[in-house]
């Protein structure tokens, strides 16, 4: 019943991640306009009309957030947001945590793929029933939803894979998209022939990069196949070392020829897009947050984003999910105001803003939206269920995720051998699940 | 008599009472946190509901047996804190000994040198990592490749990135250990040096025979912060390396964050801290020891 379920829960939310996409429109202009429809107006059941003030900790920067923030402050004179930002990732996650376990939680918050540990301790709001919920795709609000109650209200599905520099492609005679991995291979080479570093990943310790395209690999070659890996994985039926190391010894072809190096631990995400927005280097990893940045640094960047290519031609994958999710905290003092943000965030005057900065896909219904035109030519990939997270399916994912880091970086500085990769995170995940 | 002992006691009073403050600090911000951490160490709890259950010391047991990573973590670290202290004292003695002799721009000399201190140890570390990048803006392969010589993995490779992680904090830190020593040299009395002069002593055989002993105290209390110091190290290690590649760098408190608290395993993260506090307890117990033993000697 769990598996099935797992199995569901993936199909669904592939198919939500494939619904926001579908929903974006595409330009084939270098200046994107921003259309939309609106939707079913959010009704409040509570008006403030008492100053408060709530405060908000937020999973992306003021900066990207402003444009929302000002909208709300317009249509919400009443509240004041008292706007804190938590970097990223683990920063985020213990910066929450540690206000919580102090009594001294956030009135509003991102929720992403551990929102159970916050629920368990019972700091998420049930806003099932809510008006403004029903602005939102049924198998988006799933990715929030247990046992009939609604926790969250999503924010954006994202998507990631190869972005190459289009003028240098060009100059090396590469043709694009690839079909397979030797295609993926004689562009690298081709590079070199020109001159241009082929590939640039920041496989440092401060970035999970080393893994994206053996990720990419391990999809291309597996998860197009078998949709039960990861409720495999989760049940014991199947272990990382059985079913990933066939496509990891595929990647690690890559380092035999020279294109993944040694070096590239030394390197991190900011170091990498220095490169790759000078053209030093013709293709990195990146995602739809990436563009806005590099386009910043160098307007004339002329990329595209394109799907990985496995060995079995045709088998192309990408990474992709549903993101992060607003939720309100169920012991706020201020829950009314708190619930105010949430549905804001539900209609396009709230929630297209962020989604023109971070270039994501949403999940409100019926309203049209732009991706940046760089991310075009990855859109069919998704379109044919193609992107894959398998990480948010995993039962033990953050200790997974870490050792087979790890174990990658071991394996590109020569300490450890690629055989041994799954086995690293078949023990991780077996010492997670016994505490 | 009994009046004597009053007056003594009030004397004492005044000024224990104005060390109450700071005491009270120490105890809310030091002390206290302690406590609760060692009581935390014996439960399984997540950080965040406030449901959790005794274990015993199952956390500290598991925090050495279920994976290798705070035991490989703890040998860099007494790694780290030996060489770098062993180091700090051979550059930070000489220099401290020309900076406070009579050459030109003193002043200027010692702010350049203790400046390297005052910036935090996250941007010290960054820079560093850029300047060290394998990237093709890396600093210092840039410099090296005008040379003819090759782009060299500084943070890539297993043993340059411990190597540069030492280099770095000795970059950080000498000038202020010299400022230690500094201080300590301006209390020794010239007529030493004079005597020894009159000895026949030459430069070598003063610093040897008069300099060196008479910074014993010195040498205690740059010591004794090289040890803590390093024993704590994380926020320039996770900008330079992030503890990678793989674990070739992690240090205790990396481990103690990246294996306890961003798992969830609150518990385990403060039995490794416990561990932690009892190893620097005992070394610098030890080095006290030592070093009071020697500074005995000196008197």
């Amino acid at each position: 019943m769990k598996n099935s379920l797992k199995i569901i829960s993936s199909l669904c939310l592939t198919g939500a991640i494939l619904f926001s996409v579908a929903c974006g429109s595409q330009s084939n202009s270098s200046n994107t306009t921003t259309s939309s429809t609106g939707t079913q107006a959010a009704t409040s059941t509570v008006a403030v009309e008492k100053p408060t003030t709530i405060r908000l900790l937020s999973w992306w920067p003021q900066s990207q957030m402003q444009e929302s923030l000002d909208a709300f402050s317009k249509v919400n004179p009443n509240i004041t947001i008292d706007f804190q930002f938590g970097q990223t990732g683990d920063p985020y996650n213990n910066l929450a945590k540690t206000q919580f376990a102090a009594g001294e939680g956030p009135d509003v918050f991102v929720i992403g793929s551990n929102w159970k540990d916050f629920q368990k301790a019972g700091y998420t709001l049930d806003i099932a029933g809510k008006p403004f919920t029903s602005n939102f795709s049924d198998t988006a609000l799933k990715a929030t939803n247990l046992d009939g109650k609604q926790y969250g209200i999503p924010v954006d599905s994202w998507f990631s894979g190869i972005f190459i520099n289009k003028d240098l492609a060009e100059q090396a005679g590469v043709k694009l998209p690839f079909n397979s991995l030797d295609d993926f291979v004689a562009a690298c080479d081709a590079f070199k022939k020109i001159g241009v570093k082929p590939l640039g990943v920041a496989g440092g310790a401060k970035s999970q990069d080393v893994w994206r395209f053996a990720y990419c690999e391990i999809f291309s070659d597996l998860y197009n196949e078998n949709t039960t890996f990861d409720s495999d994985i989760n049940s014991g039926k199947t272990t990382f070392a059985e079913g990933w190391t066939p496509a990891l010894k595929n990647w690690y072809t890559l380092v035999d020829k020279g294109i993944y190096t040694s070096d590239m631990l030394g390197m991190d995400v900011a170091q990498v897009d220095a490169e790759f927005t000078t053209g030093k280097v013709a293709m990195t990893y990146g995602g739809n947050w990436s563009v806005d940045g590099w386009k910043k640094a160098n307007p004339k960047l002329n990329i595209t984003m394109i799907p990985w290519a496995g060995v079995k031609p045709g088998s192309t994958s990408l990474m992709a999910g549903v993101g992060m999710s607003w939720s309100v905290n169920a012991a706020s003092k201020n829950i009314d105001s708190s619930i105010k943000w949430l549905e804001f965030m539900s209609t396009p005057e709230g929630l297209l803003p962020l989604q023109k900065k971070l270039n994501c896909g949403i999940f409100l219904k019926g309203v049209k939206y732009d991706l940046a035109p760089e991310l075009n030519d990855a859109l069919t990939t998704l379109a044919d269920g193609k992107g894959f997270d398998p990480w948010a399916y995993w039962d033990n994912s953050t200790a997974v995720q870490n050792e087979g880091m790890l174990a990658l970086q071991q394996v590109l500085s020569g300490k450890m051998k690629i055989e041994d990769v799954g086995a690293a995170m078949d023990k991780a995940n077996k010492s997670a699940t016994t505490k | 008599m009994v009046n004597l002992k009053i007056k003594q006691i009030k004397q004492e009073l005044s000024y224990e009472i104005l060390v109450i403050p700071a005491v009270v600090l120490f105890t809310i911000f030091s002390v206290l946190p302690l406590l609760g951490g060692l009581f935390l160490s014996f439960t399984d709890w997540d950080g965040l509901s406030f449901n959790f259950k005794f274990v015993g010391i199952e956390n500290y047991i598991n925090a050495f047996t279920v994976s290798d990573v705070f035991l490989i973590s703890f040998e860099h670290t007494l790694f780290i804190a030996a060489v770098t202290t062993i180091l700090f004292t051979i550059l930070a003695i000489p220099l401290a000994v020309i900076l406070d002799s009579k050459i030109p721009f003193t002043k200027f000399f010692r702010a350049a040198f203790f400046f390297p201190s005052v910036p935090s140890a996250l941007v010290v570390g960054y820079m560093w990592s850029f300047m060290l990048s394998s990237s093709s803006y890396g600093f210092v392969n840039t410099i090296l490749g005008n040379f003819g010589i090759s782009p060299i993995n500084w943070t890539g490779d297993p043993t340059l990135a411990f190597l540069s992680i030492i280099v770095v904090q000795l970059w950080g830190w000498t000038g202020w250990h010299a400022v230690i020593y500094i201080a300590n040299l301006q209390s020794i009395p010239t007529e030493y040096y004079e005597a020894a002069k009159i000895d026949g002593a030459n430069i070598i055989q003063s610093f040897k025979y008069v300099t060196l002993p008479l910074l014993t105290p010195a040498m205690s209390m740059s010591i004794l912060f090289s040890i803590t110091g390093a024993m704590k190290i994380y926020d320039i290690v996770y900008a330079l390396t992030g503890g990678g590649p793989g674990t070739s760098t992690y240090v205790v408190v990396q481990a103690i964050l990246k294996e306890g608290i961003n798992l969830g395993k609150y518990g385990m993260a403060n039995a490794a801290s416990i561990v932690l506090f009892l190893v620097i307890l005992v070394i610098t117990l030890i080095q006290q020891k030592v070093m009071s033993r020697r500074e005995e000697g000196m008197t």
